[in-house]
């Protein structure tokens, strides 16, 4: 039976001297859940990931993660179920070897030596790094030191993954990597939360969207259903997939029904909506070409 | 931390706000040799006192005692380490005396920093000619800590979610603690200043040999006024200080 990873209810928190940044929000996240948290920036999206491993605390309201609550046990404590991969890497990478940057975590949850050098060994492979572990971690490119940090987390295993923004500044090649790796996490049984403004990624990958906005959950669901509502995403100040866009240009015209986010279904839903007849005059038109 | 926030300038008009910055600088130079060269409480005391027209005047009552609260631990330090080694009723006395003096001195710097934007003290320097090089560093040092007080944090924060913790362990061990702290700290500002070099440059900083402001310092009444009363309060001291062999 699925249990709740995290609880949140009706959380309030500000910073000192300012106005209330999460103003009530609720969630609740079973285990091996995967989702996407979108909004703009400053809709307070970091703010809510910092309190899933105690780095911040309820002003009001509580978190509990696995059922224990935030304010209770100490972030290192915490730590150990919730990896949490912020969007910087140089704001992490310190280490001379990339090893030993890796190593960092299992040393502070005190793994044994030998555990050690297998699970880094292991990580390294799977994110594609093996070949630089004895290099300096700051001489990686972009995207290696994305890798690199989420690998920081991954080696220690956390039942529950958080990956603040893990697209910015990256290419459609690493992204696409990145993709993979997230999904990979999830096929293994974590639960998995990623932070992202990035419209297009979250289409590719995800199933189900929360979507936030001035320090409140404006909506939660599928994900085809959310960001093709015009509304809702306008009220998010987000911009809706290209897809959608072109989708909604279509319904003008032409009779378009179905799930259209993704391309394949896309082509479907045009086959469809203009009948074999149209295909048939295309076909010939772009024969006599 | 809170300390700081005493010394961090806040854009509010105020007329102590508007004073020409060399006429705060000159205030809180005197004010230091006084401090300095008079150990009488009274004194002392006195000068403390002359911080609170600017305190008011200028509506930084709660910024200036916010100071003086991070104060209290160091304040009680200076205090209980010169009682500690004149364990008498002299060493108390002296002991208040140098407890007030530094209180008396960081009131006066609070009250430049509090009141001054970082801009009109570099334009100040470069009038008092300074050059330009050296002031723009000074301004920019200054406009860089709130920069660097959020990189710090989000550093703490991506080594405390690694299960660091800074807390634990001996001396020793919370030494080390910081080094993954320190290290990326010190690795991206470092890196943050070359890029600020390069697009100064690509801005063309440098190259005109004399350079000229949009806006400009110059001396009103009410500058005049301060510097009089000031400099009046100054000889004053001073004359007491020779005449009378106040200690």
């Amino acid at each position: 039976m699925p249990s709740k990873d995290i609880e949140i209810k009706n959380l309030w928190f500000r910073y000192e001297e300012g106005d209330w940044v999460l103003k009530g929000i609720d969630l609740e996240v079973e285990e091996g859940e995967f989702i996407a948290i979108m909004g703009e920036n400053g809709a307070g999206k970091t703010t809510l990931v910092k309190h899933l491993n105690g780095l911040l605390k309820p002003l009001k309201g509580y978190v509990k993660i696995k059922g224990t609550d935030t304010r209770t046990v100490s972030v290192a404590e915490l730590a150990k179920y919730v990896g949490l991969v912020f969007q910087n890497p140089d704001h992490q990478i310190f280490a001379e070897t990339v090893e030993e940057e890796v190593a960092f975590a299992l040393r502070n949850f005190g793994f044994p030596p030998g555990e050690i050098q297998r699970r880094v060994e292991e990580v390294l492979r799977e994110m594609g790094l093996s070949k630089y572990k004895g290099r300096s971690p700051f001489l990686l490119s972009g995207g290696e030191k994305k890798r690199l940090a989420l690998a920081s987390v991954l080696v220690y295993d956390p039942d529950i993954i958080v990956l603040d923004e893990p697209t910015t500044g990256q290419d459609y090649k690493q992204k696409a990597v990145l993709g993979k790796i997230i999904k990979q996490m999830n096929a293994k049984g974590k639960t998995v939360i990623v932070v992202t403004h990035d419209v297009e990624f979250v289409v590719d990958l995800f199933d189900e969207v929360v979507i936030m906005a001035r320090g409140r959950i404006l909506a939660r669901g599928r994900t085809e259903d959310i960001l093709t509502n015009e509304e809702l995403v306008k009220k998010a100040r987000l911009v809706m997939p290209q897809l959608a866009e072109a989708a909604m240009y279509l319904e003008d015209n032409i009779r378009f029904k179905g799930n259209y986010l993704r391309e394949d279904n896309f082509v479907k839903c045009i086959i469809s909506a203009l009948g074999e007849d149209v295909l048939g005059e295309l076909n010939a038109g772009s024969a006599r070409l | 931390m809170q300390v700081l926030r005493g010394f961090e300038y806040r854009g509010i008009d105020s007329p102590v706000h508007r004073l020409d910055p060399r006429v705060k600088l000159i205030y809180s130079l005197c004010s230091m040799i006084l401090v300095l060269i008079y150990t009488n409480g009274l004194v002392l005391a006195a000068i403390f006192l002359t911080s609170m027209p600017f305190v008011l005047l200028g509506h930084v009552m709660k910024r200036w005692l916010q100071m003086l609260k991070g104060l209290i631990p160091l304040l009680v330090l200076i205090f209980a380490v010169n009682v500690l080694f004149a364990p008498n009723v002299e060493g108390m006395v002296y002991a208040t005396s140098m407890t007030l003096r530094f209180l008396a001195l960081s009131s006066t710097f609070s009250i430049v920093f509090l009141t001054t934007a970082p801009d009109t003290m570099a334009m100040a320097f470069v009038k008092m000619g300074i050059p330009y090089e050296y002031t723009l560093a000074f301004t920019m040092a200054v406009r860089f800590i709130p920069t660097l007080a959020r990189d710090l944090q989000r550093i703490i924060d991506a080594q405390r979610s690694r299960g660091l913790e800074l807390e634990k362990g001996n001396i020793l061990r919370r030494i080390r603690n910081f080094i993954p702290i320190l290290v990326p700290l010190m690795v991206y500002e470092i890196r943050r200043s070359f890029q600020i070099a390069e697009s100064m440059e690509s801005r063309g900083f440098g190259f005109p040999r004399r350079r000229t402001f949009l806006h400009e310092v110059k001396f009103s009444r009410n500058d005049y006024l301060v510097l009089m009363l000031t400099l009046m309060f100054f000889s004053a001291l001073i004359m007491v200080k020779i005449v009378l062999r106040v200690s």
